[in-house]
C-alpha cells in the first residue's frame, strides 16, 4: 500500500493508539498455555469433527461462459 | 427508563406495515393457505422499500421489480407441482460479503466493485432450494469491518428507528432491511459481533450459530477462525427457520461441522426447570443505566417464571477480550486482504510494474479502515512482534474459551450486547478505540465459538435495547427455546419500526 504525507502522519497516531489496547495481551506471551488457533481443537473433543471426506469441488455447475478447460473463467481478466 | 412493549405503539403505522410486522411463519402460512401469493407478497413488501429506502439505505443493490415477480412465479410454479418449499415465497435480504452468481457481491468495499462471482455461496443455494427469493444485497462497514455500517464505500446506513443514529454493524443493512419490513427474513455475518449489535440497535432477533454449523463456502473472508454466516429475522421462530435451512454439513468448508442438532425448528418449548441463566457480570457492568434496567428486569421475570436465575457469575479475563479478540481479527485480516493485489478482481488501478499495480489498486480501493487494520495486522504478525502479539493472543484466547465452555456447561450465559444505546452517525467513527469499544460485549462468543442469540429486551426514549444469551457448543435448539420464552415475558416479538 501507498500512504501520503499527511495519511501516514494520521496513521502513526492511529496505530499507537490501537497498538496500546493490542499490546495488553503481551502478558500472556509467557504463560505456559497452548495457542489456540481453532475452537474444535484436542480439548474440546467432541464428536463434532470436521468431516475429512468429500473435500472435492467440482465446476459441473458452473455456467458454460463461466467455465473454460476445466478451469474457472475470469471475464475481467479476459481469460 | 425502559419502556416494556414500547414497539407495540406504532405512531402512523400503514396497514401495509402492520402486515408486514407479521413473522414471516405466519406468511408462509397464509402463501400455504393460497390467501396470499409470492407474488403478491413481492409487491406489498417492494411498496414498503419504496418508502423506506431513500431514507434508510439499507440494500447495495435491490433486484429489479420484474425480476422478483418471476422468481415470484417460479415458486408459485414449484408449489403447483406440490413440492414442499419451506422458505416459499419469503423474501431474504442477503448481506453483501456472501457470494452471489447473480448480483454483484462487493462486500461494501469499492475494490470489489463490480464483482460478479462466479457461484453462489451454500447458503445462498439452500435459500432458493427452499423457494426463498433473494430481494437484494446490503450494505455493509467494509470487508465487514465497523460497527456502525458507516464504513461501507458506498453510503452509511441509517437505523429506522431513529434516523440519526446508526444501526449497528457490520450487518446493519440486513438489520435495517428487516427493521422497516423490506424483508421477511436475512443474512448476515458475526466476526465479533457483526449481526448481535445490529439486532440490538434494530429490535430484530440475530444468531451467531456455534463455529461451523453454518457454511462459510462463500463468505467474502475477514478473520476466518472467528466469522460465521448468521441469520436474521424479526422473531425467534422465524431466526429458527432459517438457521435450520442455512445449517448443516459443508463439503466446500473445511471447517464445517458434520453434525447437526435435532430440534432446531420448530423450536420447542422450554422445559422450566433444567434452564438455568447466569448474569455475568463482566458483561453488564459498564453498560448504560437503561440497558443494565431492562437486561434486570428481563432477568426478573423469566426468574419469576421458574427459571434459575444466578445474577452473579464472573469470568474476570474477559476483561481481555477486545485487545485478544482483535489482535487476531486484524493478523488474519492482514492475511486474508493480500489476495487484493489489482490482478483477480475487476477494480484495478494500472501501473509499469506489479509492484505498482498493486499498490495503486490498494491505495484506491481500499477504506481508511481497513488500511489501518492491513497495517497493524501486518505488525501483529511480523518478525520480533509476533510472541508478543499474535501468539500470545492466541494463548490467551485459550483461556477465555476454556473459561466460557466451564460456565455454559452449567447456565446459559446473559449479558448486553452494546454497552450504549445506538449511537449517532459520525459519533464513534473518528476514534478507533471508541469504534472497537462498541464489540466488548459480543467478541467473546466468537473467541470461543459458542452460539450466540441477541434480541430485544425494551426500549429507551424511543431506542431499542437488546440482550445476548451464550450457550455451549451446538446448543441452538435450548438456546432458541429460551429465546421463545424472553419474547414472551418481554412482548417484543416481530417489531417494525414507524
Amino acid at each position: 500500500m501507498s500512504f501520503s504525507d499527511k495519511e501516514l502522519s494520521r496513521l502513526c497516531v492511529e496505530v499507537r493508539s490501537v497498538r496500546q489496547l493490542l499490546s495488553r495481551v503481551s502478558k500472556f506471551k509467557d504463560a505456559s498455555i497452548q495457542p489456540l488457533y481453532n475452537v474444535w481443537d484436542e480439548t474440546l473433543d467432541p464428536p463434532h469433527r470436521v468431516d475429512e471426506g468429500d473435500r472435492g469441488v467440482s465446476l459441473s455447475w458452473l455456467p458454460g461462459d463461466r467455465v473454460s478447460e476445466g478451469r474457472v473463467r475470469v471475464p475481467w481478466r479476459g481469460g | 427508563m425502559a419502556a416494556w412493549g414500547q414497539g407495540k405503539r406504532r405512531k402512523g403505522e400503514s396497514a401495509l406495515a402492520r402486515g408486514l410486522a407479521r413473522q414471516a411463519v405466519e406468511t408462509l402460512r397464509l402463501i400455504s393457505e393460497g390467501s396470499l401469493t409470492p407474488t403478491e407478497h413481492v409487491s406489498e413488501v417492494l411498496e414498503v422499500v419504496r418508502d423506506h429506502e431513500p431514507q434508510v439505505r439499507a440494500y447495495i443493490t435491490l433486484r429489479s421489480p420484474e425480476r422478483l415477480e418471476a422468481e415470484a412465479k417460479e415458486v408459485e410454479r414449484r408449489l403447483r407441482q406440490g413440492e414442499r418449499l419451506r422458505l416459499a415465497g419469503l423474501l431474504v435480504a442477503v448481506k453483501d460479503n456472501i457470494s452471489t452468481s447473480f448480483m454483484p457481491t462487493t462486500a461494501g468495499s469499492r475494490i470489489l466493485s463490480d464483482y460478479v462471482p462466479p457461484y453462489n455461496a451454500t447458503v445462498v443455494e439452500r435459500v432458493i432450494r427452499e423457494g426463498g427469493i433473494v430481494i437484494g444485497k446490503t450494505n455493509m462497514d467494509e470487508f465487514a469491518m465497523g460497527s456502525t455500517t458507516e464504513l461501507s464505500a458506498y453510503w452509511p446506513t441509517r437505523n429506522p428507528w431513529d434516523l440519526t443514529r446508526v444501526p449497528g454493524g457490520s450487518s446493519g443493512g440486513s438489520a435495517a432491511a428487516l427493521a422497516y419490513g423490506g424483508a421477511d427474513l436475512a443474512l448476515g455475518s458475526d466476526t465479533g459481533g457483526s449481526v448481535r449489535l445490529p439486532a440490538a440497535y434494530t429490535a430484530t432477533v440475530g444468531l451467531k450459530p456455534t463455529y461451523g454449523l453454518v457454511s462459510r463456502y462463500g463468505l467474502i473472508p475477514y478473520a476466518n477462525s472467528l466469522e460465521q454466516i448468521s441469520p436474521m429475522a424479526r422473531s425467534v421462530e422465524d431466526l429458527a427457520l432459517l438457521l435450520d435451512v442455512i445449517s448443516g454439513h459443508d463439503a466446500r468448508d473445511a471447517t464445517s461441522l458434520s453434525v447437526k442438532p435435532d430440534g432446531i425448528y420448530p423450536p420447542s418449548e422450554p422445559d422450566l426447570r433444567r434452564l438455568r441463566v447466569c448474569l455475568l457480570r463482566e458483561m453488564l457492568e459498564g453498560s448504560e443505566e437503561p440497558i443494565r434496567d431492562a437486561i434486570e428486569r428481563t432477568l426478573d421475570r423469566l426468574s419469576s417464571q421458574g427459571v434459575e436465575v444466578d445474577y452473579d457469575a464472573s469470568i474476570p479475563s474477559l476483561s481481555e477480550a477486545l485487545p485478544i479478540y482483535y489482535t487476531i481479527a486484524l493478523a488474519e485480516a492482514a492475511s486474508n486482504l493480500a489476495r487484493y493485489d489489482g490482478k483477480l478482481y475487476p477494480f484495478i488501478v494500472g501501473g509499469p510494474t506489479y509492484t505498482e499495480t498493486a499498490s495503486g489498486t490498494r491505495a484506491q480501493g481500499f477504506g481508511w479502515e481497513v488500511k489501518r487494520r492491513i497495517v497493524l495486522g501486518v505488525m501483529a504478525l511480523s518478525e520480533g512482534y509476533r510472541d508478543e502479539y499474535y501468539l500470545a493472543a492466541a494463548r490467551g484466547r485459550r483461556i477465555i474459551r476454556d473459561e466460557i465452555l466451564k460456565l455454559t456447561s452449567r447456565c446459559f450465559i446473559a449479558g448486553s450486547v452494546s454497552p450504549v444505546l445506538p449511537p449517532r452517525l459520525g459519533e464513534r467513527i473518528t476514534d478507533p478505540l471508541k469504534l472497537y469499544a462498541l464489540d466488548i460485549y459480543t467478541v467473546v462468543a466468537n473467541l470461543a465459538g459458542v452460539p450466540s442469540l441477541a434480541l430485544p429486551v425494551g426500549f429507551h426514549e424511543g431506542l431499542p435495547i437488546g440482550m445476548q444469551v451464550m450457550g455451549p457448543p451446538l446448543s441452538e435448539p435450548q438456546l432458541l427455546s429460551l429465546g421463545l420464552l424472553i419474547e414472551e415475558v418481554t412482548g417484543l416479538r416481530g417489531l417494525v419500526a414507524p
